[in-house]
């Protein structure tokens, strides 16, 4: 990675004031293919889901492309803005079960 | 490892999950010669996990499931082109696109298909659809974004069980017909089947069970409804057929590998075996399309459709071809999820062949649960409905082949009331 995730968190005490915020609604806040940089792809992200415990952790680091559903369905979006990526790298690390894979956009 | 000096040349046939993964792993293992991936859709390998959930919903769109990966500019892609033909003796590869494609080592990760409807003029009526690729689950998104009336679902396994959900997500009226008595019997059996169907139930999905379509009707090209083999007839504006997959083995007739609508069979280490059973050290196989001796299930041959399972085999085929250090036997505990509506599914292990079913943990009745499976006093698999969580420690019972019903695991009542019941497989 060319770059630093911001410090101060390791991922399993999330800061209370990222789930304050509101809970997205997809139609609104989820960055659709015309929102995404022209210039440069999207992140490629997948969860496996069979190690995917529903901690949540993710949520709380970004809470615009993962949500929980129900109990314990995760919701992710697998194609992220590029200029999102230091939320997506927080949350790739914040996974206790290290279920996040994440591929930097195809130059 | 086998014959063949050093390769130079790998070639993977099948650009899924189970095709990246094994370059991935080839590359991994240090292998620094050609690698070339054939895929037969037009794309670079994308996740087809959320093709009938959320792509259906319309929370993410299509194309946007690309799978992340860690290959870098050293391979070869050769996308939109199907192998047609295996030459073993000639090593080579023969093309859609009239080419050929030699290889010291080969992976074999073709996959499945969507297991299409019986009559075939039946199934090109419009708003007919199976979900498998891509194309397939944009059609069927924006089939229902035009508010069908109705929409018939064919087939109550886990793709149904999905569709049907997301219909009702959708708020759309919808119903679900299979000839079982409820949804995933022949996965879970009727016992636990039943507590399943009675969430989908809950969620109005109109179940129909033991029910059989004969016939789909149409009018004007487009489907209007399904005959049941009793006659009556279902309206639907939407049908989709959820009936399983084919393995996509037939570019491998006349390859003198022991290969049918079922896979291609490989040894315990991965390499695939000849008509005579002989293992070919050149070639691996991984994923939907590989059926293998499983050393947990007594090493009866399984081909396992699962998303875990096509990561882990990869991994396993291509450090085998790229020769490295392997196990004996490829041995992972097979593991799959569904998640249908906000409901998760999770599975360790393998229910065929179980004989009691005991819920340890949890009730079907708050639409949370964990059930055991048991054959012969072992534990073979485990099931959690929305308890994710509290599934690892099943999963040692059955990674194990613990004693049945378990008594070390998470359980949250005394042993001695647990009650033990058929399973109730067909």
């Amino acid at each position: 990675m060319h770059y630093m995730p911001q410090v101060g968190w390791g991922g399993f005490g999330a800061p209370q004031h990222h789930s304050t915020e509101p809970r997205p609604t997809h139609a609104v806040c989820w960055p659709m293919p015309s929102d995404r940089s022209p210039s440069v792809g999207p992140l490629r992200v997948s969860v496996d889901l069979n190690l995917c415990q529903a901690y949540a952790q993710c949520c709380y680091a970004a809470p615009r492309y993962f949500r929980i559903d129900g109990h314990e369905a995760l919701f992710y979006d697998p194609a992220p803005a590029a200029s999102d990526r230091i939320e997506i790298e927080r949350a790739r690390l914040a996974c206790p079960v290290q279920a996040i894979r994440v591929q930097e956009p195809e130059a | 490892m086998g014959a063949a000096p050093t390769p130079e040349r790998i070639v993977v046939v099948g650009a899924g999950l189970a095709g990246l993964r094994g370059a991935e792993a080839i590359r991994a293992a240090g292998f620094r010669g050609a690698l070339t991936i054939v895929g037969a859709e037009p794309h670079r390998p994308y996740d087809r996990p959320p093709l009938s959930k959320h792509v259906l919903t319309g929370q993410i769109p299509a194309e946007a499931s690309q799978l992340p990966s860690r290959l870098g500019r050293d391979v070869t892609w050769r996308l939109g082109v199907d192998v047609r033909r295996l030459d073993r003796e000639g090593r080579q590869l023969h093309l859609s696109d009239g080419g050929s494609l030699p290889y010291d080592r080969l992976l074999i990760a073709t996959g499945t298909r969507a297991r299409p409807w019986i009559h075939a003029d039946e199934a090109a009526l419009r708003n007919v659809f199976t979900i498998r690729t891509r194309e397939d689950a944009a059609g069927l998104r924006a089939a229902l974004v035009a508010k069908p009336k109705r929409v018939l679902v064919i087939g109550a396994g886990f793709i149904g069980c999905e569709v049907a959900a997301v219909c009702r997500e959708l708020d759309l009226p919808v119903s679900l017909i299979d000839p079982s008595p409820s949804p995933l019997a022949r996965v879970l059996g009727h016992t636990v089947g039943a507590y399943i169907g009675e969430i989908h139930r809950g969620r109005g999905v109109a179940m129909r069970f033991g029910s059989e379509v004969a016939h789909l009707e149409g009018a004007n090209d487009r489907v209007t409804g399904a005959r049941l083999k009793d006659g009556e007839v279902l309206e639907a504006e939407v049908v989709v057929i959820a009936l399983g997959a084919v393995r996509n083995t037939e570019w491998l007739d006349g390859s003198g590998l022991s290969a049918d609508g079922g896979g291609v069979d490989c040894d315990a280490r991965g390499f695939v075996l000849d008509e005579g059973l002989r293992p070919d050290p050149s070639i691996a196989a991984a994923g939907d399309v590989a059926r293998f001796p499983h050393p947990l299930y007594g090493g009866r041959r399984v081909a396992l459709e699962h998303w875990g399972h096509a990561v882990a085999q990869a991994d396993h085929a291509g450090r085998l071809l790229a020769g490295a250090d392997t196990p004996a036997a490829y041995a992972a505990l097979p593991n799959f999820w569904s998640v249908q509506g906000d409901m998760v599914v999770k599975s360790v292990g393998l229910t065929d062949g179980a004989d009691a079913v005991a819920i340890v943990q949890g009730d079907p009745a708050q639409r949370r649960f964990i059930a055991v499976y048991g054959r012969a006093g072992r534990c073979v698999a485990a099931l959690a409905v929305d308890s994710a969580r509290w599934l690892p420690a099943y999963a040692e019972s059955v990674a194990s082949a613990a004693p049945f019903p378990p008594a070390g695991a998470a359980t949250d009542r005394p042993l001695r009331e647990i009650e033990i019941r058929e399973p109730g497989f067909a």
